[in-house]
């Protein structure tokens, strides 16, 4: 009954930021559309990229053209739910570390990551899902895919598994925060590996490459499982991989941000 | 100019300063080269040649790209620039005896200085790594050209990014434009692919931009193609660099004007 209470308040306070967030955004028209701008412009040079390399090869390592859509679909899809939900309000986290800026957020009476990851909602991103879903939609027709409940299902539960293994690796990052003053490399680090793993599909990774990129820094995971999945060639060891992989980087990245606030020492005060 | 020198110097030792982020700045190019490594490797699956390279001029192209692309340090400055603008802090350059483009330019070049010696290392090191897959320099006239090309490419990033945050000016915010930008460019400089894979007419289009001859020109020059373009490259950069200064400058002009000095 309490967890219940619990949740319905924190569902309140979700729509108070949302709230918030749509007047505030509102005032800075030009800025609402820029976000929508400049992600559709990287899913259309993603396509672009795959479509002048379909000029040259039939298949990468087994997809064929349509999979490769759907592959961007499902990237845009984690990518504007990103974007919708916690990647500003991660980015920030840093900053409020560095200025002393967190001392407020400790103060308050809520979970103080659950308010700083999502106080900064963009809710342009949300336009996204349109071409995002259209690409999905055409790939899936194309591929002669039949929609069930079955298969829509376990693509959202993977999709939500991956925006969850998403967020755990992003908050790590930012924990080092509490402990190094500049660590804006590490995050170009970051988006180098995001892109790349937009760019190029986990089929081909084998090896060492294959254990990092699945296990020990699993981006390649993000938008490939979920399109093995719809189209059929997930298997059940890979089903359990990524639910190992999103619970261990949940636990590390639970307990770094509890660490890194015990080491907080604030700016100023 | 000895004023733009000590500038660009002051930018080198800070560098220094914040090692760690350089160091695993540095670390950006293994990334690019070990996942086109893996991705390539697919697509050569019973292929000798694609786009007229074969793998290992594909890969070494890669790397060349990578190392073109960390070369570019002026990214990073269109955010301090336009936090300057935006926060009332640019009122440093209108009492100063220095140009902005001047500063900016001295910043950028100071910062390529010390990041060229650690990322040359780092391509020596993926160099070795991929051994066999590499195509070593040949002293030829096209390496000296794609050296001249690359170095315009450069000046040419410098001046588009200056540009860029000038319009912090007019928008305030300018991120929309700066991420837009540098997407676009990704694309067109050959940074996500080789511009031969694209069909001939888009080619055709693309040789008339100043993008083709950022990376992919100076890569191709050096991989031993597009001899016959590098001449013609170096008089459009040129040319593409002047138009750029000019409309930087009269940029400069007329924004300036609208800087409202915040806080001051």
């Amino acid at each position: 009954m309490k967890a219940i209470t619990t949740m319905r308040r924190y569902f309140r306070i979700l729509l108070c930021l949302f709230k918030f967030r749509l007047s505030n955004q509102m005032i800075y028209r030009a800025s609402f559309w820029t976000v929508f701008c400049v992600d559709l412009s990287m899913f259309l040079i993603q396509l672009a990229v795959f479509s002048a390399l379909f000029l040259n090869v039939e298949s990468i390592n087994g997809w064929n053209k349509y999979q490769m859509i759907f592959f961007v679909g499902t990237f845009n899809l984690v990518d504007s739910t990103n974007m919708f939900l916690f990647f500003f309000g991660v980015i920030s986290i840093p900053l409020k570390i560095r200025e002393g800026k967190l001392d407020i957020y400790l103060t308050k009476p809520i979970n103080t990551l659950f308010w700083m990851s999502l106080e900064n909602i963009d809710i342009s991103s949300c336009m996204l899902f349109v071409p995002g879903s259209i690409m999905l939609g055409y790939a899936a027709a194309k591929l002669g895919i039949k929609l069930t409940l079955g298969n829509i299902s376990g693509y959202f539960l993977l999709l939500a598994l991956m925006l969850l293994l998403l967020y755990n690796l992003m908050l790590i990052l930012r924990t080092l925060s509490f402990w190094f003053i500049k660590t804006d490399a590490l995050h170009s680090l970051e988006g180098e590996l995001i892109g790349f793993c937009f760019r190029v599909p986990g089929i081909v990774y084998t090896g060492i490459a294959k254990l990092v990129l699945y296990v020990l820094l699993p981006y390649a995971l993000l938008a490939t499982i979920p399109t093995q999945f719809f189209t059929g060639i997930l298997s059940g060891g890979q089903w359990l991989l990524v639910i190992l992989v999103t619970l261990g980087f949940t636990i590390l990245a639970q307990t770094l941000w509890r660490l890194g606030l015990k080491n907080y020492t604030s700016a100023s005060s | 100019m000895k004023k733009y020198y000590e500038i660009g110097k002051i930018s080198l030792k800070n560098q220094m300063a914040y090692r760690f982020n350089v160091y695993i700045g540095s670390l950006m190019p293994f990334i690019r080269v070990f996942l086109a490594y893996y991705l390539w490797r697919t697509l050569f699956a019973g292929k000798d040649v694609m786009g007229g390279m074969t793998f290992s001029m594909m890969l070494t192209y890669y790397i060349i790209c990578a190392f073109l692309q960390r070369l570019d340090q002026s990214n990073d400055l269109v955010w301090e620039l336009a936090g300057d603008i935006r926060e009332g802090r640019f009122s440093k350059y209108l009492v100063k005896p220095v140009s902005p483009l001047g500063h900016f330019m001295s910043i950028s070049l100071g910062k390529t200085s010390y990041i060229l010696f650690i990322t040359l290392v780092t391509v020596l090191i993926i160099a070795f790594i991929f051994d066999k897959n590499f195509v070593p320099p040949v002293i030829s006239i096209n390496l000296i050209l794609a050296a001249i090309i690359a170095f315009m490419g450069l000046i040419f990033m410098i001046l588009i990014n200056y540009l860029t945050a000038l319009l912090a000016f007019k928008f305030t915010d300018i991120t929309g434009w700066h991420l837009l930008k540098g997407n676009v460019i990704e694309f067109l400089s050959g940074a996500l692919m080789p511009l031969s894979l694209l069909p001939l007419w888009i080619q055709d289009i693309m040789r008339l931009s100043p993008f083709y001859y950022i990376q992919y020109l100076p890569a191709s020059l050096y991989l031993g193609l597009k001899t016959e373009e590098a001449v013609i490259g170096t008089l459009l950069m040129a040319s593409w660099n002047l138009a750029l200064w000019g409309l930087s400058e009269a940029t400069y002009r007329r924004f300036r004007k609208l800087y409202e000095g915040v806080g001051i």
